[in-house]
């Protein structure tokens, strides 16, 4: 691959002597909608805050576009960004939020003026340029927020949570939004956010991460499909992957020669390419959703213990051989808690782990 | 409570609340807000309008203290303060050492508060205590070593004593308020104004001070007071008549007058609490606020 | 609008770079020359205070170094010992009065229905008011004749005092013109302590079932500890320094009934020109106060900050 349009090479953050990021490597193409996912406190944040230039670099390098900016002010690096709290200037009308960073750069009067009416134009503020921030609603806010950023025509758009402080409703409509803006746009954009919906749904690129580190980078579904590891795994997908410890055993089955045994007589089948040697100690990752629930008297045998429905689809929890495990129907299931019930797993649909890397086999 | 579930009995209330009880409560609440709220009014008010009123009376009539109200109201009282030697000298020693006491204080305390407020560098706790400790020493007890101190400088009966002395004494209070409101725009605004092309002058002008605004007035109101009302410095470090402040000049007006005459006094005193009381109505509003928000302390 | 270039080129000029939130020294520019001020005013004065209270000062201002001499002679005076009693008793009693003033004023403020605004506004008119101001009008308030206070006596036909001539009531009628002075600020203090008490928790003490001096008390009180420490400080803290009102006032008469440490230190040093000694009260005052200061931070404010989380 050639030059990214955002690139990070062993990019290191330290507070004080605390090691927040150990080593970030990753290019970003022009136009690209990159999501940085992960836990609170992963470093996400920080990792847009040191592109942003609100943070300094500790080692390695950034480059925007060609550029070296580990030492550029933040104002010259050709970002904008938007934040959680949306960091409106309280005391400023719309369109004197929307003007400050123009005017902070002695842009001419009547550019200023074609600048926030396009932006107004754009995220519809146009009827709310003279309010001031309190008295707009929470996505009025953003669209703000948003606008604040546009008129700078940014090379890139930094996004730190910026839907977490709406509503569920609201989070899906500017969602689309974002979005459709960067369709029309195709400004590259980088968008951090801890919500797994958002991550799979807005971008073109996935990056998950996990206590500083780069877990693993991809198309969203890709990822969804195939993680590398068992962090990703886990991290990713709602609910959650079930994740059982086990043990890789030969079978007599010629169809399939290993299997991996769960509980002691319980042994689920593996796909057959896998490279797991029978005696290794793996973990046995399948997604709710693709444990299928059988009749009582096929596949192995689980007792209900918990039944979630919630509308479109329904959450079961049942108990295998002492294990808890989650399945996802879309389907009404009748079940109640206490009825037996067979599973029936989808070989091609596992994932193995090792369980002393985490790394998928 | 028992009686919640009892025999489907409303909640708490035993009997049925008749005429009597809600007659009661209102009557008790009258008198329980009412009377305090009546003693707070005169406790606070009474030292006021008592030397409002005698300023309009006659010196004999007051003596006589026979009437509440003046008989013959009058301004002569207030034309006697206003002709007389000095009082012209004290009120402009008064003003321009209050405005020199609350400009420069707040200029410091801005950029100082400004530091503490967003720089994490070492030895910042330190540094704020130094600034802060001064705020419980006590001034009066300052006043030996000062008076001592400024002599063999030479810098008795001088503009430059008072200004050194009342800023010293001012910093502290402003700054102390002021990085309370400092810290209270949240970081993030200042970070988008970074990246707006703003650098520290201009977050400060555009974005820091506008926001916290209530702030910077209540310094400068509570400055404006230290410097008005400011008496043991001057008393320690004033002699001439010429360089006395109004405070002074009321306190030296007992000796300075032979025979007492009460109504010229209380004109004085109501000359010199004014010009600061109307300060303070005009901008009552934010310095109660930030008071009751407890950004004074 | 289009996607756009980035102004490439340019290598950061040291003003660009991150200096501006960094480290560096920028951040003790800005405190410094404050700080000058402070210390080189009050810390100085301070720590002249010190030196002075361990020299001698002849006729001639000449100074001589006498070791602990005035602190001796100050603690075996007895004129000291007396001012030093009466300055305690007037601390007590204004911090008794003027806090349980406060707190009535406070819940007054709390629970008034109409014009809050007004009378809050109100209320701190005093803290405007100069010390002397104070003092001045407090006298013409309890003056013999012409005195507010007589001239009700008189209407009401009941005898009239001679307020300030008396030594008892002249000690409570300074205690009033100090409460007068001080009381409005700690009202405010502790009102705004009675608004951050979620109203709820009084609903719920309701239907726990306790009445109106439990919950002040059990409640109330327990939950505006920070806001009463920050009361008392400044509540003792004017008392303890109390110079001005009384000046003004009774001048630490009659009989020297007033005569608080700060009147004595003034008398010491100011009229009989004895620095030293003025300068041992001045330590005097000092030490009490940071004392007390220390303990009610510690008390009130420390102790509860500790359960919050720091910044
Ligand atoms: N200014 C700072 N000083 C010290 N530690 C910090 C600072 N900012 C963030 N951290 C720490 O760095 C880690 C990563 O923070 P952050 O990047 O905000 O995480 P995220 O955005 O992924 O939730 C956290 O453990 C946080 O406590
Ligand atoms: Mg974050």
């Amino acid at each position: 691959m050639a030059e990214g349009y955002v690139e990070y090479s062993g990019l290191k953050k330290n507070f004080g002597a605390v090691p927040i990021l150990h080593g970030i490597d990753l290019k970003i193409d022009e136009g690209a909608f990159v999501v940085l996912v992960g836990p609170s406190g992963c470093g996400k944040s920080t990792l847009l805050r040191m592109t942003a230039g609100l943070e300094s670099v500790t080692d390695g390098d950034i480059k925007i576009a060609g550029r070296l900016v580990n030492r550029v002010h933040a104002s010259n690096r050709g970002i904008a960004m938007v934040f959680q709290s949306y960091a409106l200037y309280p005391h400023m009308s719309v369109d004197e939020n929307l003007a400050f960073s123009l005017k902070m750069r002695k842009t001419p009067l009547e550019r200023i003026a074609e600048a926030i009416k396009g932006a107004a134009g754009i995220l519809k503020l146009s009827p709310l340029l003279d309010r001031l921030p309190a008295q707009l609603s929470g996505g009025q806010r953003q669209r703000v927020a948003m606008g604040r950023a546009l008129v700078r025509e940014p090379a890139v758009f930094l996004f730190d949570e910026p839907l977490s402080n709406l509503d569920a409703k609201l989070r899906v409509e500017m969602r689309a939004e974002i979005k459709a803006l960067h369709q029309r746009l195709a400004t590259t954009t980088i968008y951090v956010t801890h919500d797994q919906i958002e991550a799979m749904t807005m971008a073109d690129t996935v990056v998950v991460m996990h206590d500083g580190r780069i877990e693993q980078v991809g198309d969203p579904l890709a990822i969804y499909d195939r993680p590398e590891n068992l962090f990703v795994a886990d991290f990713l997908g709602s609910p959650a992957m079930n994740l059982l410890d086990g043990k890789v055993v030969a079978t007599d089955y010629p169809d399939q020669p290993r299997a991996v045994e769960v509980a002691p007589g319980v042994l689920l089948p593996i796909p057959g390419g896998a490279a797991a040697e029978p005696g290794q100690s793996v973990v046995y990752g399948v997604r709710p959703e693709h444990v299928a629930l059988v009749g009582e008297d096929a596949g192995e045998p689980v007792t209900m213990t918990l039944v979630e429905p919630a509308g479109w689809e329904t959450h079961l929890h049942a108990d295998l051989a002492g294990l808890s495990l989650r399945i996802l129907s879309v389907e009404r299931v009748g079940a109640k808690p206490g009825d037996r019930a067979g599973i029936l797993i989808d070989p091609e649909r596992v994932h193995l782990f090792d369980r002393a890397t985490g790394r998928r086999l | 409570m028992a009686t919640l579930t009892r025999g489907g009995e409303t909640a708490m209330i035993g009997r049925e609340p008749g005429f009597f009880d809600a007659l009661m409560a209102r009557f008790g609440r009258v008198i329980l807000i009412g009377l305090p709220l009546a003693f707070l009014v005169i406790w606070t008010m009474v030292p006021l309008i008592w030397a409002l009123l005698a300023s309009f009376k006659e010196p004999l009539e007051i003596y006589e203290s026979r009437s509440f109200w003046p008989r013959n109201p009058s301004l002569d009282a207030y034309w006697t303060v206003l002709g007389m030697d000095g009082f012209g000298k004290w009120m402009f020693n008064s003003i321009l050492v209050t405005v020199v006491a609350t400009i420069v204080p707040l200029i410091l305390s801005i950029i100082a508060a400004y530091a503490f407020a967003r720089y994490l560098f070492p030895f910042r706790h330190v540094l704020l205590l130094l600034y802060l400790v001064p705020r419980i020493i006590p001034r009066v007890s300052l006043i030996v070593p000062l008076n001592d101190l400024m002599t063999d400088l030479g810098l008795i009966n001088t503009y430059w004593v008072l200004y050194i002395t009342y800023i010293a004494s001012a910093v502290p209070l402003a700054t102390w308020i002021l990085v309370g409101f400092f810290k209270a725009v949240p970081r993030e605004i200042e970070e988008s104004a970074t990246i707006d092309g703003a650098n520290m002058w201009n977050r400060l002008r555009y974005v820091i001070l506008p926001i916290a605004w209530p702030g910077v007035v209540t310094a400068a109101v509570l400055c404006i007071r230290e410097g008005w009302n400011e008496f043991a410095f001057v008393l320690a470090l004033v002699t001439e008549t010429g360089m006395r402040t109004l405070p002074y000049a009321l306190y030296m007006l007992k000796d300075s007058m032979g025979v007492q005459d009460y109504a010229v006094y209380n004109a004085f005193t109501i000359l010199t609490v004014l010009p600061l009381l109307v300060v303070y109505l005009l901008l009552e509003r934010r310095v109660v606020d930030s008071i009751v928000s407890g950004a004074v302390k | 609008m289009s996607t756009t270039a980035v102004r490439t080129g340019t290598p950061p000029t040291a003003r660009e770079r991150l200096g501006d939130f960094g480290w560096g020294t920028v951040p003790y520019l800005m405190v410094i020359p404050g700080l000058a001020f402070v210390l080189g005013v009050l810390g100085y004065a301070v720590a002249g205070g010190f030196w002075l209270s361990l020299h001698e000062t002849d006729m001639f201002l000449m100074k001589t170094y006498v070791g602990l001499q005035n602190y001796i002679a100050v603690f075996n005076d007895p004129r000291f010992q007396a001012s030093l009693v009466r300055t305690i008793v007037f601390v007590i009693a204004s911090i008794a009065l003027g806090i349980a003033m406060s707190m009535m004023f406070a819940l007054t403020l709390y629970h008034v229905g109409f014009g809050k605004r007004f009378f809050r506004g109100m209320s701190l008119v005093p803290y405007f008011v100069s010390g002397i101001a104070a003092a001045v009008m407090f006298r013409f308030v309890f003056t013999t004749s012409g005195g507010f206070v007589n001239y009700v006596l008189q209407q009401l036909g009941l005898h009239t005092p001679s307020w300030l001539g008396d030594p008892y009531l002249a000690f409570m009628v300074s205690v009033l013109a100090n409460c007068w002075f001080m009381v409005p600020f700690a009202t405010l203090i502790l009102l705004g302590g009675l608004q951050t008490v979620d109203k709820e928790i009084y609903d719920a003490a309701t239907i726990d079932g306790a009445g109106p001096v439990q919950t002040f008390f059990k409640i109330t009180l327990p939950m505006i500890k920070p806001m009463m420490g920050v009361s008392l400080i400044w509540v003792s803290y004017i008392s303890f320094s109390t110079f001005d009102i009384i000046l003004a006032l009774t001048a630490g008469g009659p009989q020297r009934a007033t005569e608080v440490v700060s009147m004595y230190m003034y008398q010491l040093a100011f009229l009989q020109l004895d620095f030293g000694q003025g300068a041992v009260l001045m330590v005097v005052l000092l030490l009490f106060n940071t004392v007390l200061s220390l303990f009610y931070i510690y008390f009130f404010v420390l102790a509860d900050k500790r359960t919050e989380k720091g910044n």
